[in-house]
């Protein structure tokens, strides 16, 4: 190319050069129209042609051009019909409308294909559990494939796929259709609800508004002390009374065998686009005595007030706590901390309905906080004062179990080293993964909750809600309370 | 100010709305003069137009820079105050940014103003430069073409006197007289290149002037175009791309082979005889020819 450019700038600077002609020049008010743009097109052209061959033009027109700030105001000074004229202009509104057209197909696609997932979810037929060996009854694949879902642990998270994610976005949008089938299979919610809102967050879908979270029960038999699991429909735009105990008539009980080990009531209500509320149960990870209602996302106060009054269990001392609302930024951490523990003498928390939200109130912010940070950390987490981890098998294992009058707030953990921090100003640390404990004494005037830990090599530092501060420069084998 | 016959199809309602956006009362202009006054821009840009299309016309006209030019060439007080708190200063910032110089910037300025004024007579009356203002772009654009015309006529009138010691003084170096170079000239390029030439649009060949005439930097000939620098850049590449296709389709039109073609591109441009100043001035229109330097 540079053998043409040459051949034009040698020929140029050689050739006689560019006359100033005197006639035929476009007057000062055309250059000036053409400097301001307001020209018409063909006149533009014909200004073009001219300037092209005339280089005394081309001087005038390069000195009068305004400067840049000066031009920005000539700029202004075009029509606003011209400026814009452009957007009129139908292939640039073609070209404008065809991004909006391509996302509104993705959306409603994607949409499709959720309410497809949870038509066939929502087909399947419902499902009793045989969990304990000899139990009774029946559909075993199904009893099979629940008790595995029913189970959070972390493999089964792991193991979750793309489309796994659809899956669980097909079951939780299907549960609406769990109320007109009461019956459905909470086997199948365990361990998509439990993991929706993290996979979700992992897939980088947003949390979703219209997932309600409320208090449940579970033990729908409590003279055999085997828990159940029921389904709540309530009417949205009215929010009634729900529908009180209908659980013996809704779920065979009698045949019903649960194992409250792997069990752990949950309400799923997707509300906007149904108008329904449904309740479901998951199967947690829990000790026998240790039962407790996952929170997801928001429930507005009205909602959660009436679903509180009808189905609500009483919720004692205790209970899991799911920390998802941490994945919904709209959600209050006294929310996600609101979790329950069904009374181990049967059914009569349903009476107590406002438990829940009660309980809600009364955790602590510290713990709201310690269940934030645990769902960013490792597998460690804090329910309900416990310091708990997936086991294996698919249960929870408790860390330190001599600890059990410990209510743990915060803990940090570094490889196998395990510190943990409760009230009373309770320190322990494990160096084997929690499996063996020793319990630190901070000193005679440690006083509070442990609500922040801080391990950096051998130098750990303690705080407690009661202001003070605690390190230890030798990995905590003495402590001062620092200034 | 004359006031002409106000022809048959013009629309009175339009003349007197424009008249009454102008303001051309308070510069001592009459709806008849008014109507004169655009008349005869009317004349000059579209003539021969329907009724429809030269009220269009008039509407995109500055009518309140054009009543006020029009209102100081008649020599109205009030219109020549209002010019000069407008103007004044800007006419010198102008001029500054033209010359580049205080000092010239106040002859050129001074000279302008004189003009404006109208220091010349014709027919015993004063002829102010601004009756020639017709309000196409605004009134400050006009005074800086005005500007820049002045200025160029003036530096290339003194460029043609100034003397050859001066020059010498100056540290002007001169050239030795041109030797004929046209030794194996390959006319077929010659005209392989001014064919490709004339093919191009208007506005690319004003990017080539500029950039290969001119040597204009591309932020000056962006401007110049109304488009960015860096369109400048991709627009040049491409036509020096264009070119040399054509310039090589026109030799091998010629009875070249490929290798021929390329083989003469690639020549020595000192022999080859195009004339790309001549070839695009003959490509200028005769749109301008009628327009006998009316300023």
């Amino acid at each position: 190319m540079s053998e043409l450019s040459n051949l034009l700038r040698q020929r140029l600077a050689s050739g006689p050069g560019v006359k100033v002609r005197s006639d035929g020049h476009p007057d000062a008010d055309t250059l000036t129209a053409y400097v301001e743009r307001l020209l018409p097109a063909a006149e533009r052209n014909r200004v073009f042609e001219h300037l092209a061959a005339c280089s005394h033009c081309r001087e005038v027109t390069a000195m009068a051009l305004p400067g840049p700030a000066e031009e920005q105001q000539v700029v202004a000074t075009v029509p606003a019909g011209r400026r814009w004229g452009f957007l009129w202009n139908p292939w640039f509104r073609l070209a404008a409308a065809l991004p909006i057209v391509v996302i509104v197909a993705t959306v409603l696609f994607q949409r499709n294909q959720t309410v497809e997932n949870f038509k066939r979810d929502s087909a399947a037929p419902p499902a009793t559990y045989n969990e304990k060996a000899g139990a009774k009854d029946s559909s075993a694949p199904e009893a099979a494939r629940g008790e595995s879902d029913a189970q959070p642990s972390a493999n089964g998270i792991a193991g979750k796929t793309p489309s796994g994610v659809n899956d669980a976005l097909g079951n939780a949008r299907g549960a609406a259709s769990l109320a007109a089938a009461p019956a459905a299979p909470a086997r199948n919610s365990a361990t998509t609800t439990t993991n929706e809102p993290v996979m979700m967050a992992r897939a980088g879908i947003p949390a979703r508004r219209d997932y309600v979270n409320s208090d449940f029960f579970a033990n729908n038999t409590a003279q055999d002390g085997v828990p159940g699991t029921v389904t709540a429909a309530v009417n949205v735009g009215e929010l009634p009374p729900a529908p009180s105990p209908r659980v013996s008539n809704q779920f065979p009980s009698p045949t019903l065998s649960i194992n409250a080990a792997n069990t752990m009531p949950f309400i799923d209500m997707p509300t906007q686009s149904t108008g329904t509320q449904t309740v479901r149960t998951i199967a947690p990870p829990s000790g026998g005595s240790h039962w407790g209602i996952g929170t997801l996302t928001a429930l507005g106060p009205k909602a959660k007030k009436a679903l509180a009054k009808s189905v609500s269990p009483s919720i004692p001392v205790g209970g899991l706590s799911f920390s998802a609302m941490e994945l919904n930024p709209r959600t209050q951490p006294s929310e996600a901390a609101a979790a329950a523990r069904p009374p181990d003498s049967g059914v009569s928390g349903l009476e107590d309905a406002g438990a829940f939200r009660s309980r809600a109130r009364s955790d602590s912010s510290v713990t709201a906080k310690a269940e934030m940070r645990e769902a960013i950390s490792g597998s460690w987490r804090i329910s309900s004062g416990r310091l708990v981890r997936p086991g294996e098998a698919g249960n929870w294992v408790e860390a330190c179990p001599g600890s059990a009058a410990i209510e743990f707030t915060t803990f940090t953990t570094h490889g196998s080293e395990l510190w943990a921090g409760g009230s009373n100003a309770a320190l322990i640390h494990s160096r084997d993964g929690g499996a063996t404990c020793k319990r630190i004494v901070l000193g005679a005037s440690a006083t509070g909750a442990i609500i922040r830990i801080e391990v950096r090599n051998a130098s750990v530092q303690v705080k407690s809600s009661s202001g003070q501060s605690w390190s230890s420069q030798d990995g905590g084998e003495t402590w001062k309370m620092d200034e | 100010m004359s006031s002409g016959s106000r022809p048959v199809d013009l629309a009175l309602l339009t003349v007197r709305e424009l008249f009454e956006k102008s303001g051309g009362q308070r510069y001592g202009l009459t709806e008849t003069d008014f109507c004169s006054i655009l008349e005869q821009v009317a004349a000059k840009y579209v003539p021969g137009v329907a009724s429809e299309q030269r009220q269009q016309f008039w509407r995109e006209l500055k009518l309140e820079e054009l009543a006020l030019a029009r209102g100081c060439a008649a020599g109205h007080e009030h219109a020549w105050q209002v010019f000069l708190t407008r103007y004044r200063e800007k006419l010198y910032d102008i001029a500054r940014g033209i010359t580049k110089e205080d000092s010239r910037a106040r002859d050129l300025a001074d000279s302008i103003y004189g003009d404006l004024y109208g220091t010349a007579e014709k027919d015993g009356r004063r002829v102010s430069r601004l009756s020639f203002y017709m309000g196409r772009g605004s009134l400050e654009g006009w005074l800086r073409t005005v500007l820049a015309q002045e200025f160029v006529n003036r530096y290339r009138k003194q460029k043609r006197l100034v003397s050859l010691e001066e020059q010498a003084e100056d540290g002007v170096q001169f050239s030795a007289a041109v030797q004929d170079t046209s030794g194996p000239v390959d006319r077929r390029l010659a005209s392989a290149v001014d064919s490709a030439l004339e093919q191009l649009p208007a506005e690319d060949r004003l990017i080539l002037a500029a950039y290969y005439l001119d040597n204009r930097t591309l932020t000056e000939i962006g401007r110049l175009v109304g488009v960015h620098e860096s369109t400048i850049s991709r627009r040049l590449e491409k036509l020096l791309k264009g070119l040399r296709k054509q310039v090589l389709a026109g030799l091998m039109a010629q009875g070249m082979n490929r290798g021929q073609a390329e083989e003469a591109l690639e020549a020595d441009v000192r022999y080859l005889q195009v004339d790309v100043s001549r070839k695009l001035q003959e490509n200028r229109p005769a749109a301008f020819q009628q327009d006998k330097g009316s300023d």
